[in-house]
């Protein structure tokens, strides 16, 4: 072919030429007749014979394929038409057919058909063999001139039984041979006399080629083929979308290696288009091209079942067909789409069409009985057309009659009652009732005709299905025998289409708008009635006046002073059991017990209520407010009706008691009491007042920890903040009580200690007198507080110093004394509350010894607070508890590193006692000649200042971690690898965690010694190989096999195949790099696919030295199954970058994907955006290993190694 | 440097054809001229500026000196570092200079005063290698701590750090216009990063992975000469992504040695130091040695170049700075 070829290309080539010519020279000498016919138009006579006898012809000598499809001595006869190249005169027309007829009576040579069929060669039929070289032009081998030479005629073989496939019927045991030209009755014709005009139109006297109906030229496809390559690649279409791709590869495997298969799956949803192509490969093993695979696999499976589904396949040559077959699909997919959400939006409201149902006949039957007009069978007729053209119902006609044309068949009615009258219902009915051999479906306004085609089914189907559910519609169904049908109703009988008349439009417009209205009317009820008003009956104030009675009855027995503090306190909410003795109810959890118990209908909300009385309870403290409260009230409503849920669910994130949370929290509550308040109003006792009063106070303050400062100076302006609606009665309040503010920076961590069923214990404990220091203590503390700048005070330290506190307490009593005198002369009605409370405070500071400090040191605050206040009230206590607790305060810091020099004893010496006690000091002291003493220190400082200056320049050290270099700098040290272990000694990224992995270690280095120990183990075993060899299998393997193939995974892996997480890879903390989700991932979501490529283990194991020679430090080899293990670390995806973790946030699964093992990399918990993704690696572990691989990941439970 | 001389390459298959090939290359036959001794330690790199008037070299006994290029004369010593400098980078303007030293620091110096202009603060590993760029308001500089950082010059401060390597970044260089850094690092990895985004525009990888020691832009900006831990330097053409050339001969396993193009005689050859004391000078094309100058008792870190003359200097573990020149030039002075 190559010779072939090359002649065709270049006819003109000296070397094609002079083979020509030798060839005719050969011919001419075979040839005894003289003769003018040019070889290669017998050769192309030759080839239509051979063409006619099916391809069997020798493909012994034929460079030119006889498979092909086109006989290509064609090819050569365009070569030999044009004049250049040919040097013989020009072929005389219809040589061959002559040709063919000359020979056509002459028998074959007997030695022939004596001619054993033994050899699988062809048969030498040329008797005389032709001398050699075969002319390479040749495109049959034949030789040129037999034809015309009857004793060298051809034969053919028509019929071969060594050819035929094993289990074929012989046809003969011989070979059916054909003499050249025998058989064929009419005349070879040279098809290219079939064109038109083919002889004619001469153009320089020579013949022209017409383009039209020529064959085209098909080269066999070789090494020196230009054009595009024989097609390699299938298209399998018809398949049903759940066929895997193994399911497939299996079908078509047998036909040839494949390259690729690739089943087009829809990029909107994922799921298979059921149209699947195939690339095969040469594949050098089985000797087989790909293109005969595709041939074979088309020929072969086109038709026959894949999977469930009868597959068509046809070659595909460059995947342009299966481009167009699923752009296609996918197009009709977003159609039908498009106009399912068209028809979705279209669809009137059911209810709608519904209520207009209800003014339709109820049913046919009523017509029925009327007289039709028509020939129902002609109407049908005519109908049925319209109905085609015009299948909308918009467009139907109005008076259009199904039952006209359900003919005499029995049929079942449903009414447009049970299912509203529309076209599409018509489809599901039919889907239906499918199975009951229906015939059609037709509706109209009325209803659903059901059409039968037996009365049998209809029976059937009516009692089966009358009364079930299509949708949300029942079917009632009516039936029909269509024998005894009465002719269909007069079309006057029924009734017109209601149309509605203004007044019922109006009537219907307003039903719609009162259903609406009713509907926010009520959410408004609940809202802004009923929620307040649960709150009120919730109330505390309301329960307070109702318990009152209850505590004072229970506390009667109980001091005085104790009673009082009861019922003036915050804690009257409390339930009666609360009360009990068994009050060593210290614990959150109790307290809501304790609330259960107390029968509210809202356990968890309790707390908020006992603040909100607090507010209440203040607001009605001041009588002069309360009007203006009242005048308030409406605007605070409206701030205040939120949801009662809303609220709730804010107390329970509250309940989580942290500061900052609570700070958040408060301003609601404080705005709803604040409202709430007004309902109990002036009721109050006023001896509640003062001490719900600052509750309430402190609660407001405690929403912005501003600076105290402020507060005190301008407290109208902190009103402000919360609560503008009421300045007026605020600002009173808040002119009456401006020092109340103080203590506000220490709220925080009280506010919700307020309910703390601390306080409950007061009334029944009896040790009150043996803590009276302790609220002096806390006094005194506070006292101190706000003198200093006690406006720094952040929440975390006041409990801090609240714990000093407590150690310090010792003496001064009497300071209680004066407190409580400044607070009855600052406000007459808070003292009697102060007093109570701080007699409770006392038996709270007894309390708070036995209590988690917690829970006791906001105990103190209610106490300190109040205390705070009240010396805030006048500027004198703020002294006092300053002077009384702290001894002379230090003037001057000594300075352990004050050098005695000249500057220094300046420094230390500031006045004339101090001259005094030095000249004491030195007095011992010999004293040295100095000469001037000026001058000398002069020069003493002199001096002093050019040290510093140097000292200054020396003490500038190098920060963080610094590796001095021996030979001086970096470059002139040269490489040198560094050891990870340094590295996380500098890395910005590493030395964050640095102090966790520090602390996870030291734990983890007693574990793991006190393992050590107990473990003798082979240290022979602690290679890195064997690590490798064991690398993430040990562990996980048994448990992976028993997660394989779990279909949920497997389904979702499928699922998720196209969206896989949005993952990022950065610098990571742990190693070099890390990877990232860039979104928030919920746990068990599929995050990646570890992809890589698959490897036995001996080409892991040589790959894992070559990479550990070559530098690569990081491994990314992932065992999969004993024999298996995937490489990332050349070709892989991103997964590969995921560390090791102790605590991992992922995992990593091994499922059976279509036959194959992949690992996927699951979400073990939700993980948030930009968290770094790791897993456990599961290495085995190696105690006394040396390579042992530490851990970075700085987890709570690092185990310190990997390894 | 003028970079507008001829300056192509071709692929290693195809024959060699300079611009001006019509008469044969011949490297200018450098003799040594002057040896500049002054350092106390080690000199870890040699720098001409830009205007061809001063000679910089940094030692790792913490300082800078400054020389006359052409006379050799010893001109300043500038002092601040706490730690041996490993690279020094003239700003455009040959006034101003930058040092990476292993205290962590970049310090900018003013050349004609000789005092300290700014600290540039934020590595947190030595730095070893620093570049100016043509623009003169930016400054790269590699570190230990495996990552590239852009400071701006006018404010001090940081403005970016490229999280680039995996390993100590060995270099870093401006090309001619300055929108582009290359950086390798001792992971052997060779990545181009844009200096605007700071995003990585291409990652040139060497098949075995060996460290690289240092990288340098041709003068005109298309090809990259990384020299690797495996001994040789080679010529990268990185918008392909293609190894162009290979030069061996020299032995480079264990320092980050400089190499460097000379533009000279209208052709251009690569210099670069040698762990055997001597400093090789290749045909750019034919990849032969055309060229060696034996002089240094010790490793050759550092070569350079001078922009217009036919200098070069070098460098090394020795302590001392070699200036050679054109034997024909030379003889004028």
């Amino acid at each position: 072919m190559s010779r072939a070829g090359y002649a065709d290309f270049f006819p003109a080539a000296p070397s094609v030429l002079a083979e020509k010519e030798k060839k005719k020279a050969q011919a001419e000498k075979q040839d005894r007749r003289a003769r003018n016919v040019p070889d290669d138009y017998d050769r192309e006579s030759n080839a239509i014979s051979v063409s006619d006898l099916g391809g069997i012809a020798s493909s012994s000598c034929a460079p030119i394929s006889v498979g092909a499809p086109l006989p290509s001595g064609h090819l050569v006869t365009t070569s030999t038409l044009t004049p250049t190249t040919t040097s013989s005169s020009p072929p005389p027309p219809l040589l061959s057919p002559s040709a063919g007829t000359a020979t056509k009576g002459d028998n074959p040579p007997p030695k022939l058909a004596a001619q054993p069929t033994s050899t699988r060669e062809p048969y030498p039929l040329p008797p005389i063999p032709i001398p050699p070289p075969p002319a390479p032009l040749t495109p049959k081998g034949t030789p040129p001139a037999i034809k015309s030479d009857p004793s060298r005629r051809n034969w053919k073989v028509k019929y071969d039984p060594f050819l035929e496939k094993k289990g074929v019927p012989k046809k003969s045991k011989e070979p059916i041979l054909r003499w050249d030209g025998e058989g064929i009755t009419t005349p070879v014709t040279d098809p290219r006399l079939e064109i038109e005009r083919y002889t004619h139109g001469p153009k320089d006297g020579k013949k022209r080629l017409r383009s039209q109906g020529l064959y085209r030229t098909r080269w066999k496809w070789d090494e020196n083929y230009i054009g595009p390559g024989p097609p390699s690649q299938i298209l399998i279409t018809g398949l049903s979308p759940l066929t895997t791709e193994t399911e497939i590869s299996m079908h078509f495997r047998p036909h040839g290696d494949i390259q690729t298969l690739e089943i087009q799956i829809d990029p909107a949803t994922g799921g298979s288009l059921g149209v699947c192509s195939i690339i095969y490969r040469d594949s050098p093993r089985s000797r087989s091209s790909a293109h005969g695979a595709a041939k074979k696999a088309a020929q072969e499976v086109n038709g026959s079942r894949v999977g469930i589904q009868r597959v068509r396949v046809e070659l595909d040559r460059d995947g342009l067909k299966c481009k167009k077959l699923t752009g296609r699909i996918i197009e009709e997919k977003r159609r039908k789409e498009v106009e399912a959400e068209k028809n979705r939006l279209k669809q009137p409201p059911p209810k709608l069409s519904y209520g207009e149902s209800g003014s339709r006949p109820r049913s046919p039957s009523v017509r029925g009985n009327s007289p039709s007009g028509k020939d129902s069978r002609t109407d049908s007729k005519s109908d049925d057309r319209t109905r085609d053209q015009h299948p909308t119902p918009a467009q139907r006609p109005d008076n259009y009659r199904a039952l006209d044309h359900v003919g005499r068949l029995p049929y079942i009615f449903i009414t447009s009652r049970c299912i509203p009258g529309d076209e599409r219902y018509v489809r599901h009915l039919n889907g239906r009732l499918k199975n009951f051999g229906l015939k059609e479906v037709l509706w109209d306004r009325t209803g659903f005709y059901v059409v039968f085609r037996e009365r049998r089914d209809m029976e059937r189907c009516f009692k089966v299905c009358d009364g079930d559910r299509l949708f949300s519609y029942s079917m009632i169904m009516e039936k029909h025998s269509g024998s005894h049908r009465s002719p269909s109703p007069p079309l006057v009988a029924r009734p017109e289409p209601r149309k509605m008349g203004p007044n019922e439009l109006v009537a219907e417009a307003t039903n719609a708008l009162m259903k609406d209205m009713k509907l926010v009317l009520m959410k408004d009820l609940r809202k802004r009635l009923a929620a307040p008003t649960i709150y009120d009956s919730l109330e505390v104030g309301r329960l307070n006046k109702r318990r009152k009675v209850e505590e004072e009855e229970l506390q009667g027995s109980t001091v005085g002073s104790r009673q009082a503090l009861a019922v003036s306190s915050e804690t009257s909410i409390r339930s009666p059991t609360a009360l009990l003795p068994a009050l060593a109810l210290k614990s959150a959890e109790k307290l809501t017990s304790v609330v259960a118990k107390s029968a509210l209908p809202k356990p968890t909300a309790l707390p908020r209520f006992k603040k909100r009385i607090l507010a209440k309870a203040e607001d009605s403290s001041t009588p002069e407010a309360s009007p203006l409260l009242h005048g308030s009230r409406t605007k605070l409503s409206k701030a205040d009706a939120r949801p009662l849920a809303h609220r709730l669910n804010r107390y329970d994130s509250d309940a989580g008691s942290d500061d900052e949370s609570t700070i958040t929290e408060n301003r609601p509550v404080s705005r709803g009491s604040r409202a709430l308040s007004l309902d109990t109003g002036d009721d109050d006792s006023v001896s509640v007042a003062p001490s719900a009063n600052e509750g309430y106070r402190k609660r407001k303050r405690s929403v912005g920890p501003t600076s105290k400062l402020r507060d005190t100076a301008v407290s109208t302006d902190d009103e402000d903040q919360g609560l503008e609606k009421d300045d007026g009665s605020q600002g009173l309040h808040d002119l009456k009580k401006p020092r109340i503010d103080h203590p506000e920076p220490y709220e925080d961590g009280e506010v919700f200690m307020v309910d703390d069923p601390d306080e409950e214990p007061v009334p029944t404990t009896p040790h009150a007198p043996s803590t009276t220091t302790q609220p002096k203590s806390a006094m005194k503390h506070k006292s101190r507080a706000i003198e200093s700048d006690s406006e720094d005070y952040e929440d975390g330290m006041v409990f801090k110093v609240r714990a000093d506190s407590k150690n310090e307490h010792h003496e001064v009593i009497n300071v209680l004394d004066d407190e409580d005198d400044n607070e009855s002369l600052e406000i007459g009605t808070t003292s009697r509350a102060t007093r109570s409370r701080e007699s409770r405070q006392k038996l709270k500071a007894a309390e708070t010894r036995i209590n988690r400090d917690l829970l006791t040191v906001p105990s103190f605050d209610v106490g300190e607070e109040e205390h705070d206040s009240d010396m805030a009230g006048m500027d004198v206590e703020v002294s006092w508890g300053v002077s009384t607790t702290e001894g002379p305060m230090v003037t001057v810091q000594d300075d352990p590193d004050a050098i005695l020099d000249t500057d220094g004893l300046q420094n230390l010496v500031k006045d004339a006692e101090d001259f005094k006690f030095l000249n004491h000091a030195l007095a011992g002291a010999e004293p040295a000649d100095l000469g001037n003493v000026q001058t000398w220190a002069y020069k003493e400082k002199q001096l002093k200042v050019a040290q510093n200056q140097s000292i200054v320049r020396s003490q500038e050290k190098i920060e963080g971690f610094y590796r001095p270099n021996p030979t001086g700098c970096a470059r002139t040290e040269g490489y040198r690898r560094i050891p990870e272990a340094e590295k996380s000694m500098y890395l910005p990224h590493r030395l964050q965690l640095a102090a966790k992995v520090k602390s996870a270690a030291s734990t983890t280095q007693e574990a793991t010694a006190a393992t050590a120990t107990n473990t003798t183990k082979n240290p022979s075993s602690t290679s890195r190989m064997n690590r490798v060899n064991n690398r993430r299998l040990v562990v996980g393997l048994n448990n992976q096999k028993q997660m394989l193939s779990s279909d949920a995974d497997v389904m979702r892996f499928n699922q998720l195949k196209k969206r896989k997480k949005p993952v990022k890879f950065a610098r990571s903390a742990i190693h070099n790099w890390g990877l990232y989700a860039m979104e928030n991932i919920s746990a068990g979501d599929m995050i990646i696919e570890y992809v890589g490529e698959i490897i036995r283990q001996q080409v892991a194991d040589m790959r894992e030295k070559k990479y550990l020679k070559s530098g690569i430090g990081s491994s990314y080899l992932f065992r999969i199954d004993d024999t298996t293990v995937i490489d990332a670390t050349k070709a892989g995806g991103i997964a590969r970058f995921i560390n090791h973790s102790c605590t991992p946030n992922c995992t990593a699964k091994i499922i059976k994907v279509e036959g194959s093992k992949r690992i996927v990399i699951y979400a073990l918990r939700d993980i948030r955006e930009n968290e770094e993704l790791t897993y456990d690696y599961k290495f085995e572990r190696e105690l006394e290993s040396e390579e042992r691989i530490p851990c970075l990941c700085g987890s709570s439970g690092c185990k310190g190694f990997l390894n | 440097m003028s970079t507008e001389e001829p300056f192509s390459v071709q692929p290693e298959q195809t024959d060699i054809k300079m611009t001006d090939s019509s008469n044969t290359l011949t490297v200018p036959d450098y003799a040594l001229k002057y040896t500049l001794k002054g350092h106390k330690m080690g000199v870890s790199s040699v720098k001409f500026s830009p205007d061809g008037a001063w000679l910089a070299s940094c030692s790792a006994d913490q300082t800078i000196k400054i020389w006359h290029a052409k006379t050799g004369k010893y001109e300043q010593t500038l002092e601040g570092h706490m730690a041996g400098i490993s690279d020094i980078d003239w700003a455009p303007d040959s006034l101003t200079l930058v040092s990476g030293s292993d205290d962590k620091t970049l310090r900018l110096w003013d050349v004609t005063s000789g005092k300290m202009l700014r600290l540039l603060r934020g590595h947190h590993n030595a730095v070893y290698t620093v570049a100016f760029s043509p623009r003169g308001n930016i400054v790269a500089s590699g570190s230990y701590d495996e990552a590239v950082r852009l400071w701006d010059i006018r404010s001090g401060k940081c403005m970016k750090t490229l999280p680039a390597h995996g390993d100590p970044v060995s270099g870093v260089h401006f090309n001619r216009d300055g929108t582009m850094i290359v950086s390798c690092s001792h992971d052997g990895l060779i990545r181009i990063w844009d200096v605007t985004t700071g995003q990585c525009l291409r990652t040139l990888v060497e098949e075995d992975n060996a460290p690289v020691m240092a990288v340098k832009f041709s003068p005109n900006g298309k090809y990259l000469l990384a020299g690797t831990k495996d001994s040789c330097v080679r010529l990268w053409d990185y918008h392909r992504g293609k190894c162009l050339k290979t030069y061996m001969g020299h032995k480079n396993e264990k320092y980050s040695i400089f190499s460097t193009f000379i533009v000279a005689n209208g052709g251009c050859f690569v210099m670069a130091g040698s762990e055997n004391s001597d400093v090789f000078i290749w045909d750019i094309q034919t990849k032969e040695i055309v060229h060696l100058l034996v002089g240094h008792p010790d490793v050759v870190l550092g070569v350079d170049s001078h922009p217009t003359e036919k200098i070069v200097a070098s460098c090394g573990l020795d302590g001392t700075v070699m200036v050679w020149m054109d034997s024909a030039e030379g003889l004028g002075e």
